[in-house]
């Protein structure tokens, strides 16, 4: 009996000498491990409510979509799983994962890259934001073992993945010697996504364009992205949700055009939505609306493509507005937060195109004063971006929606030469005005009080005057923005910025 | 195969030894250690069992040759002459033997090792054959029972598959040590239970092998790397001296790290695997050095190599005429002088057919056999100044010393070449640049600040762990007798200190050693 005793204990000793050690080892290895999976995951794990739409893909839905936009614009609740790098094997098993956690009444699927012969991308990094947040559990265990079976890939760095399988499950193999880099935010005070997994692009790049091919052109299927993309429909047919495959714009070349063409046949082979916006080629305007040459969108071109696809899944898709429903109260402070984020990045920019680039924001009002026109018109960019603050969604019967890029909807801005020229776009009242020259002297009243508008050879000056007499000043050596929330009068940003540097 | 995968795999070795039943202990360890040798390299396997099979079966006909057939009823005993004539025969067929079994496995060990620096010699192209795990150890080990059972100190295993255990036993096949027939075949045979003590010290002791090898060793590897696989000239003195210490360091925690994960493992198998080092550092003397660092094959070649040298008739006849020209001391001396540089010359080879180990090997075995025809002069200066020899300063002083002179052999050893070899050392005397010395060259070697800090504490934790064992502590009895929670909080951070400072990942193989295939 003393035997069985002393055994007893012993065992228990060591069962509880290994789960303090195993729980240790866990603390450090969360402390340790890099934020990125968890900074842009872990709002969607710990969401207590099921979310209804799921965006899942690559770097160009990461920076497309914004499921707050969609909240505040439809009352959708979506969240954004698409992560840089991502190919559909990987976007794959992120969904699969993702639906241990949720079941989304429908998933949007970025269809970019089917025609890759590769599981993996070269960056083992982006591998690791994709899966790192999602716990240890059979489903991951299957997605490592699937996703790198391949003994002869290799990541950027000519490490085999095969090998990494490990440092995947149990991420300490990865991130241990983080150690000498560790921050208080580290210990848990990092900061989590506040936009439903999406990211802002704030950059505008020359994004070049590219020649549209036929639609009836399509490849042949081969790669690993259509088989995933299949295994992607059948899994969500066999779990009753309802699928939207989006092909989002960027510069494609003829090859990844007929690649998408033949997704075309996928999504009519299922029954299935699809949106292809690289052969409609109007949505987003590929001079103002990227953040860099590989066409990823900025803030404009995504408010562009969230909007088209906000009005396309409220059409078409059963999926409900949930704003103001019990259990989903707190995305209405979760809209704050972002609209405060959105304040931030108008006060933050330092480059004049960066700025205007997010004026293109029903959100605000914006009050843009030029000290000569003709200057800033002799960049086609700027110019651009003038016109494109005020630019409309229209409605044309052939097509669900479209922004009209073609459209230049300011009439007097390149006419007005070298004169100073006035912006003022009211988007409380849906309208937007033009002053040029003299115009300028007499001001305008608006909805929130007085706007006093200054152009002289030293530089430019904006000030509004509310009701209640606080004055806000913008102040420039050529340009002057002011910007204001449209639902309140707030002042936002107060900005100037001069057109040779174009910096503040 | 990881270190960590390698602690898991004789974790889980130990475990199926403790459920088999004792008498069939063996059998498990045999199949564990084949399958681990498989797993490492199929193709290394059929090397192993030649080795095993060859020496075995050579033993045994050595054995067999040696026994005289009993007189027939009746016949007389044969005269002196005639036993004198039988034995000079058994002894001609033992020599066939060991003759054709030592030169098929040397011989084997010599091409697979050597012909690729030896075709480079004359400019052919290398064959790129790769070393089957563990040759040159299971290989001295091998020949070490051989010669041992032709001069009948052992008697020659009947059991074939018990004599591949003793070959293949895994612990011992990544870097060592070289056992002995005589110590390790008796414990393989029938291993032991292991009780919770032993089991939690061969569990520490690997946790301190995997600290030396990873914390340690490989956090090193960068700094030693950069300076002596640098261009010549690149660094000054200062700098190769840092350079030069830090491989003292990172050789040996990289060696004895793995040596103590082994010992640990095989704790765990219920085996004492023989000690392979002991505090080198604080040897006194080269020759202290070397009875210190990697024992089991100093052992060999005194047993193997050196003594039947130094008693073979020309040396016996060198130490005669020597001692009527030079007196008796120095004839006592003279033969173990010239074994001396014979037995670090082969060990200098044994590392590499290339003329900075044979530099190596000469300086070493130079500086001993100076050392053994000083001795007699060594010992009356002890005796005449007693107190000051045996003063703390002065055994201070020897250990330095003796650590400056090992150092000065590792730039033999370290360096791709005895040019650069020399050149470096030309480094240390003549151009210092001691202005280089700064963290912004040490981070741009790939040892920043941090990492720099881990070493330094390492090190001297190691140093503290060290001189308390020379001092004759019980290091892990010392841990394991501390109050519980003491106890745990040591345990679960030196784990946690492993994995966090240690260098391993992917990209990064902390599985190979320094001395993997040697």
């Amino acid at each position: 009996m003393k035997k069985r005793m002393n055994t007893l204990r012993r065992v228990l000793t060591g069962a509880l000498f290994f789960a303090l050690l195993l729980g240790t080892l866990a603390a450090v290895s969360r402390v340790v491990e890099r934020k990125a999976s968890r900074t842009r995951f872990e709002p969607f794990l710990s969401e207590p409510e099921d979310i209804d739409v799921l965006f899942i893909g690559d770097s160009l839905v990461v920076n497309g979509v914004f499921p707050m936009e969609l909240w505040q614009d439809y009352g959708i609740a979506a969240y954004n799983l698409a992560s840089y790098g991502n190919t559909l094997p990987v976007t794959y098993w992120t969904l699969m994962n993702a639906l241990e956690a949720a079941s989304p009444r429908l998933v949007v699927v970025g269809v970019k890259d089917v025609e890759k012969s590769y599981k993996l991308s070269g960056s083992s990094s982006d591998v690791h934001t994709a899966l790192d947040c999602y716990p240890l559990s059979l489903t991951k265990l299957r997605a490592v073992n699937d996703l790198m079976d391949d003994p002869y890939a290799v990541d950027d760095s000519g490490v085999r993945y095969a090998d990494m399988k490990g440092e995947y499950l149990f991420t300490l193999g990865k991130y241990h010697s983080r150690w000498s880099e560790l921050s208080t935010s580290d210990f848990g005070g990092y900061a989590l996504n506040r936009q439903k997994g999406a990211e802002t692009g704030t950059g505008v790049a020359d994004a070049r364009d590219y020649d549209l091919i036929d639609e009836g052109q399509a490849a042949e299927e081969g790669g690993w992205g259509y088989v995933y993309l299949r295994r992607i429909l059948g899994e969500c047919a066999d779990r009753g949700m309802e699928v939207l495959l989006v092909h989002l714009p960027y510069i494609a070349s003829e090859e990844e055009q007929m690649a998408a063409n033949a997704v075309r046949y996928i999504a009519e082979e299922y029954g299935v939505g699809y949106i292809d916006f690289v052969s409609q080629d109007d949505t987003v305007d590929y001079a103002v609306d990227c953040m860099d040459a590989r066409a990823h969108l900025n803030a404009s071109g995504a408010r562009k493509v969230t909007d088209y696809l906000g009005r396309y899944i409220a059409e078409h898709y059963d999926v409900e507005d949930r704003r103001g429903q019990a259990g989903w109260l707190d995305w209405d402070e979760d809209m704050a937060v972002y609209a405060r984020d959105k304040d931030d990045l108008l006060r933050s920019q330092s480059s004049l195109e960066s700025e205007l680039m997010l004026l293109h924001d029903d959100d605000y009002s914006a009050y843009v004063l030029v000290r000569d026109a003709q200057a800033l018109c002799g960049s086609d960019k700027l110019r651009t971006l003038m016109h494109n603050i005020v630019r409309e969604h229209v409605y044309e019967e052939d097509m669900f929606s479209k922004w009209a890029n073609a459209i230049f909807p300011l009439e007097r801005l390149e006419a007005a030469g070298a004169q100073p020229y006035a912006l003022l776009a009211e988007r409380s009242e849906g309208t937007f005005t033009e002053l040029v020259g003299d115009e300028l002297n007499g001001g305008a009243a608006l909805s929130f009080g007085e706007l006093a508008l200054d152009a002289d050879v030293q530089g430019v000056c904006v000030t509004l005057t509310q009701g209640d007499g606080r004055e806000s000043a913008a102040q420039g050596a050529d340009v002057a923005v002011l910007v204001v929330r449209a639902s309140t009068g707030e002042v936002v940003a107060a900005k100037g910025f001069a057109l040779t540097e174009t910096e503040e | 195969m990881t270190l960590f995968a390698l602690c898991a795999y004789g974790a889980a070795c130990a475990a199926l030894c403790r459920l088999c039943p004792r008498r069939l202990r063996w059998i498990v360890l045999l199949l564990l250690s084949l399958g681990f040798y498989a797993v490492r390299g199929l193709r290394g396997l059929p090397f192993l069992l030649l080795t095993g099979l060859s020496t075995w079966l050579g033993a045994l006909l050595m054995e067999r040759a040696a026994s005289a057939p009993a007189g027939a009823p009746g016949v007389p005993p044969p005269s002196r002459e005639e036993k004198h004539r039988r034995r000079a025969q058994v002894k001609r067929r033992q020599r066939i033997v060991l003759a054709a079994v030592l030169t098929v496995n040397f011989g084997l060990l010599f091409a697979l090792k050597m012909a690729d620096e030896l075709l480079g010699w004359f400019g052919a192209q290398p064959l790129g054959w790769v070393l089957p795990l563990g040759i040159s150890f299971y290989t001295f080990q091998s020949m070490g029972y051989l010669i041992d059972v032709y001069g009948g100190k052992t008697r020659a295993e009947r059991n074939p598959a018990r004599f591949l255990l003793f070959v293949s036993f895994f612990p011992q096949l990544i870097q060592g040590p070289i056992s002995r027939y005589g110590q390790l075949a008796p414990q393989l045979a029938s291993p032991p239970d292991v009780d919770a003590q032993g089991a939690k010290r061969g569990a520490l002791l690997m946790l301190w092998g995997l600290f030396k090898k990873m914390v340690i060793a490989d956090r090193a590897l960068p700094l030693v790397s950069g300076v002596f696989d640098a261009p010549g000239g690149e660094f000054g003195g200062a700098m190769t001296v840092m350079a030069v210490l830090a491989y003292s360091l990172q050789q040996y925690t990289d060696f004895s790290g793995g040596i103590d994960l082994v010992t640990g493992i095989a704790e765990l198998c219920g085996v004492q695997l023989a000690p392979n080092f002991r505090r080198p550092y604080f040897a006194v003397s080269l020759g202290d050095f070397w009875r210190r660092w990697h024992i089991s094959l100093g052992t060999w070649m005194r047993d193997y190599v050196f003594y039947p040298f130094a008693l073979t008739r020309p040396m016996r006849a060198l130490s005669r005429t020597a001692k009527g020209r030079f007196g008796a001391e120095i004839a006592r001396a003279l033969p173990a002088a010239l074994g001396n540089i014979l037995v670090f010359l082969l060990v200098g080879l044994w590392h590499g057919a290339t003329a900075s180990f044979v530099l190596w090997g000469l300086y070493n075995g130079v500086i001993l056999a100076v050392s053994a025809l000083l001795e007699p002069a060594y010992r009356r200066f002890g005796e005449r100044h007693a107190a000051l020899a045996g003063s703390r300063g002065f055994h201070v002083l020897r250990v330095l010393r003796t650590f400056v002179i090992v150092n000065i052999g590792w730039f033999f050893d370290r360096c791709a070449s005895a040019s650069g070899a020399l050149r470096m050392m030309g480094a240390v005397l003549c151009s210092p640049q001691a202005g280089q010395l700064t963290g912004q060259t040490l981070a741009a070697l790939g040892l920043p600040a941090a990492d720099a800090w881990v070493l330094v504490l390492s090190a001297a934790l190691l140093f503290a762990v060290s001189l308390a064992q020379e001092r004759g502590r019980d290091v892990r009895g010392w841990v394991l007798s501390r109050p519980l929670p003491l106890r745990w909080a040591i345990i679960i951070g030196a784990v946690v200190a492993v994995l966090l400072l240690g260098v391993w990942g992917s990209g990064f193989d902390e599985a190979t050693f320094i001395y993997y295939q040697l």
